[in-house]
């Protein structure tokens, strides 16, 4: 970190006490990650004897069964993802601007209120909100139905989304408002030229975080989605475990499999964080 | 306000076709299911490969003298089944077959009425006379669900271990003491594993240590748990039982003992399905006895009709030719290992003549009663708890035991004061 | 339909507050605290979503926190019975080990996710092929489910795990990471520390970015060294940033029990029962809706009386 920098006698980009820190942090994380290579990799037979073992030999046959419910399952999360992430910033990224604007004490108070009760709304534990959920939904022929799914997760997600995003906005320097005032520009017009061009790297941060949360979430998955044909990679993996056999190659190697996508995802909202850094180095 | 006002005139709405479908008869019915294909929905939590062939080729069975019926079975994670079979009371749309796990469930899934009554059905069923008593499960005298086949408790051992170390598969708890101290003054084995968790698994486990003084949930008392739990104490202290068992289910339990370190271990016939991978020589026993003898409680999954399935007659023929008839508990055994509650089944020789099995037959004839009482969760959580905490160090014995009856009583007071 | 109360509540109080103080001085700004329609539209959306479908489970849950509602009565009419699912989650045995446990759990993924993370993120901010890589490793990790994460540490913690096989490796005897009754919370929320630093780390490398490099070039051409200008420049400019964070972190080991749930089951014993464990215990495991529903409305006040500071300090910075 910055404030373990060496001396700038040396323009070298990683300091080394901030390399060991990163090394430091790859190891903690690779370390599981091989786990999880490892466990995968095991045939039954490894598996039920030594699922300790670290020296084994290797087997794809964990990946070769699970290869094909992995893929239905995979297509499935991605549509809940996909859309939930849309209507979650759709929502978010409007509300977090009305809750980031500094335009005086009466509208302070809606925002600390609004913020107050957006935190109270997340505090509904899910297996709780479910049952309920599963009521509204129904009421509306949106059990069973991917969007139904859909509108319960933008609704778990959309307070917390709205919390994070708010940093963002306020990061927006104040003399912009004001030159966009003076030009005269309209409240939309500032929201849309002003204020969506100063977010990128919020706007990806938040929509890898509600994505990868979506593709995560289980518990509504679960519930409101009843056809096995449509489970999501969630519910598969939640399957794998019960009273009677824990199936560990096989939960491992999916969850190994159904992750890449978000990989995927991941670096390309990276890279759109990186054009948001040059994009306020520009400004 | 306005889903609950409706969902309440929709459970009405069921609890009337219900009557009406049971006084109007089946000649209703037989008319519309040969209108074309049906569909019987089947909602299980089966991750075991044994269980879910057995599952498979009992369908099969069915669709042989059925063959325009379809099926759609429905795989949900253990801890989601009940939920989300109770979230059906407010679509009214659920599945025809549910298997549930009943020992814990029982109480709130025919209470809440998401369960189709089966009393009609039962009472009809020619072979009734030839189902034990506790696999039928009823709440105000109605039957709700039915086990075809049971899991229950015994003693497994490595019988490779036990040769060289000379000792014979104990019988009694007094035996077993003094196997399991020999086996932990070698020092090369563990001694046991056995789930200590602090949930109904966990009790399950070593409540047949007090089944065996002749004490249950509902005649619990101080001093029999805590004879009970400082067993588990001296067990954990002496290196017998791992500290960590206080944290294993019981497929954690089984993992260890499969390894081949372990002498011994306390888990139930559904692993038998899965024996002939084990790279030692298995053997089985009944749990140990005390002074009344040796006694488990039942487990398994109870078969039951959803109370919005479309057709309630078909699912009981289902119910009946897919799970309580002989041909389908003995396939039902082959691929699962789970015992049949068919006193015919269970006496067959493929069943009967197997070794390992033979022990959970036997306990299988002889097991205790579970307390009818809505709080029976509560019940059975709590004894796993303070057993959990025990093996762990966290409590002695003695407050231990003293927690334990307190919270069971409290529980059974709370659930209406009835046990038995 | 809550959120519309709370504008009607703060507008029926706003008058007097607005006269003390004068509005600041942005040219043409309404002042005088005239309502700003434009805004509120922006709010629209996110409102109508949360009224339609989150307000409802709250009515629900604190509804059942006063009924009896148990295994049998789900479906039925419920029984109203005033605070007494309240006064028996008090007086109960197991609530004050667990408000001890969840305290230890929260303030362990605090100062994990805060400290570490403001490291982390700090490293991880800077451009080169290392960082990258980390990064996307510990997002690929977050992205796991907990039943996955969780399971793996589990292994990884046994007995005969490779944490124990590496301490013997260097002549240290094997700890009992999740049995020991006295390490085990400390290992659970460890585990759920390490799971929740990535978001921690993207969150406020994410608000580092954004952070102007003048601002820091300026503060470095002053001459400031690397903690003064973490101290004096980062962290004032990171604040609301920091401020959700530690919002959402509480937030989530208030209603989070996955790790308990896969690690532990809350045991040894009741040792790692925190209290969204415990309230989904009473729920979902023992059927007792009513007095799961107690605690868990007893977590969402102390939530909202949490959020009273966050709101205020919200409020001062923006009149300010």
């Amino acid at each position: 970190m910055s404030a373990l920098t060496s001396p700038a006698r040396r323009p070298v980009r990683l300091p080394r006490p901030g390399t060991l820190v990163a090394l430091l942090l790859g190891v903690v994380y690779l370390v599981p990650l091989l786990w999880i290579v490892l466990t995968a990799l095991k045939s039954d037979e490894v598996i039920a004897s030594q699922p300790n073992a670290i020296v084994f030999t290797p087997s794809l046959s964990t990946f070769s069964d699970i290869l094909e419910v992995a893929s239905t399952s995979v297509w499935t999360s991605f549509r809940v993802a996909a859309a939930v992430t849309v209507l979650v910033l759709a929502v978010a990224v409007p509300a977090a601007y009305a809750l980031g604007r500094r335009t005086g004490p009466w509208w302070a108070r809606v925002v600390a209120w609004v913020l107050a009760l957006f935190l109270v709304l997340q505090m509904v534990p899910q297996p709780m909100a479910v049952i309920p959920l599963y009521g509204i939904l129904a009421e509306w022929q949106l059990v069973n139905d991917v969007w139904g799914l859909v509108l319960a997760d933008v609704a778990l997600l959309a307070p917390f989304a709205v919390l994070l995003m708010r940093p963002f906005v306020l990061g927006i320097p104040t003399e912009l408002y004001e030159a966009a005032q003076m030009d005269g520009a309209s409240g939309f017009r500032t929201f849309r030229s002003i204020v969506l061009p100063m977010l990128p790297n919020g706007i990806a941060t938040v929509g890898a975080i509600v994505f990868i949360i979506t593709w995560g979430e289980f518990i509504y998955a679960t519930t409101l989605l009843t056809d096995p044909a449509q489970l999501p990679v969630s519910g598969l993996l939640a399957q794998q475990t019960s009273l009677y056999a824990t199936s560990w190659n096989r939960l491992m190697g999916l969850a190994l499999l159904t992750s890449i996508p978000l990989l995927v995802v991941f670096l390309v909202a990276k890279r759109r964080l990186v054009e948001g850094l040059s994009v306020g180095a520009v400004k | 306000m306005r889903v609950r006002r409706l969902s309440k005139t929709g459970a009405l709405a069921a609890t009337a076709c219900l009557v009406l479908a049971s006084c109007g008869g089946g000649s209703d019915s037989d008319e519309e299911s040969s209108s074309g294909p049906q569909t019987l929905t089947i909602w299980h939590y089966y991750t075991a490969d044994g269980q879910i062939a057995a599952l498979e080729r009992q369908n099969q069975l069915f669709a042989e003298s059925n063959p325009d019926v379809e099926f759609e079975v429905v795989q949900i994670p253990f801890e989601q089944l009940p939920t989300r079979l109770l979230s059906t009371a407010t679509t009214q749309d659920g599945p025809d077959i549910v298997l549930d796990n009943v020992v814990v469930d029982f109480p709130a899934l025919a209470g809440s009425g998401v369960l189709t009554d089966l009393t009609p059905y039962w009472e009809e069923y020619a072979d009734a006379d030839q189902v034990s008593d506790s696999s039928v499960w009823r709440l105000d005298d109605e039957v709700y669900n039915v086990m075809s086949y049971t899991n229950l408790l015994g003693l497994y051992y490595n019988a490779d271990i036990l040769d060289e170390l000379g000792i014979e598969p104990p019988e009694t708890v007094d035996e077993f003491q003094a196997a399991l101290e020999q086996v932990a003054d070698d020092g090369q084995y563990t001694p046991l594993t056995m789930s200590g968790a602090p949930t109904v698994e966990g009790a399950w486990m070593y409540f047949p240590l007090l089944l065996g003084e002749g004490v249950d949930y509902c005649n619990l008392d101080d001093a029999t748990l805590e004879d009970a739990l400082s067993r588990l104490q001296s067990w954990s202290e002496d290196g017998i039982l791992p500290r960590e068992a206080a944290n294993w289910d019981q497929t954690d339990a089984w993992t260890q003992f499969a390894s081949g370190d372990a002498a011994f271990g306390i888990n139930g016939n559904w692993n038998l399905g899965a024996a002939a991978d084990l790279p030692f020589e298995l053997g089985s026993t009944q749990y140990p006895a005390g002074s009344d003898g040796s006694r488990v409680f039942p487990g398994g999954e109870g078969l039951g009709i959803g109370a919005f399935a479309d057709d309630p007659d078909l699912a009981w023929q289902y119910i009946e030719d897919a799970w309580l008839s002989p041909e389908a508990g003995l396939i039902n055994f082959e691929d699962s290992g789970q015992i049949p509650t068919r006193a015919d089944v269970a006496s067959q020789p493929e069943v009967a003549d197997d070794e390992l099995v033979a022990p959970f037959v036997e306990a299988a004839s002889n097991t205790a009663s579970w307390p009818l009482n809505e709080e029976t969760a509560q019940m059975q959580t709590v004894i796993g708890q303070v057993g959990s905490s025990v093996i762990s160090g966290e409590s002695d014995a003695a407050e231990a035991a003293e927690r334990g009856v307190t919270g069971v009583e409290d529980a059974k007071e709370e659930g209406g004061g009835g046990c038995a | 339909m809550t959120s519309t109360a709370g504008v009607t509540d703060s507008a029926g109080g706003a008058p007097p507050a607005v006269a003390e103080e004068p509005a600041p001085g942005g040219p043409g700004e309404t002042r005088r605290g005239l309502p700003r329609p434009h805004l509120a539209a922006y709010l629209v959306p996110a409102v109508v979503v949360c009224a339609a479908l989150g307000v409802y489970p709250i009515v629900q849950m604190v509804r059942m926190s006063v009924s009896d509602v148990g295994p049998a009565t789900l479906i039925a009419d419920w029984e109203f019975l005033g605070a007494e699912n309240y006064r028996e989650v008090l007086d109960s045995d197991t609530f004050w080990p667990a408000v001890r446990a969840t305290l230890v759990f929260t303030g362990v993924l605090l100062v994990v996710d805060l400290v570490i993370g403001y490291v982390a993120a700090a490293v991880l901010a800077r451009p080169s092929r290392l960082t990258s890589a980390v990064l996307s490793l510990m997002v690929f990790v977050w992205a796991l489910p907990p039943l996955v994460s969780g399971s793996v540490w589990k292994f990884l913690l046994a007995g005969d795990g490779l944490v124990n096989s590496t301490l013997e490796l260097v002549g240290l005897p094997a700890v009992d990471w999740l049995s020991d009754p006295d390490l085990a919370l400390w290992s659970v929320s460890l585990v759920a520390a390490w799971a929740s630093l990535p978001f921690a780390i993207l969150i406020i490398r994410g608000g580092m970015l954004a952070i102007p490099t003048e601002v820091l070039e300026a503060a470095s051409l002053d001459g400031a060294g690397p903690v003064r200008q973490a101290v004096s420049v980062v962290i004032p400019l990171l604040r609301p940033t920091l401020a959700v964070l530690t919002i959402l972190v509480v937030l989530y080991a208030f209603r989070s029990f996955d790790f308990v749930y896969v690690m532990t089951s809350g045991g040894p014993g009741t040792v790692t029962t925190t209290l969204p464990f415990l309230a989904y215990q009473e729920a979902f495991r023992t059927y007792s809706f009513g007095i799961g529903a107690a605690i868990a409305s007893v977590l969402m006040v102390v939530i909202a009386l949490l959020a009273v500071p966050y709101a205020w300090g919200v409020r001062k910075e923006e009149s300010a």
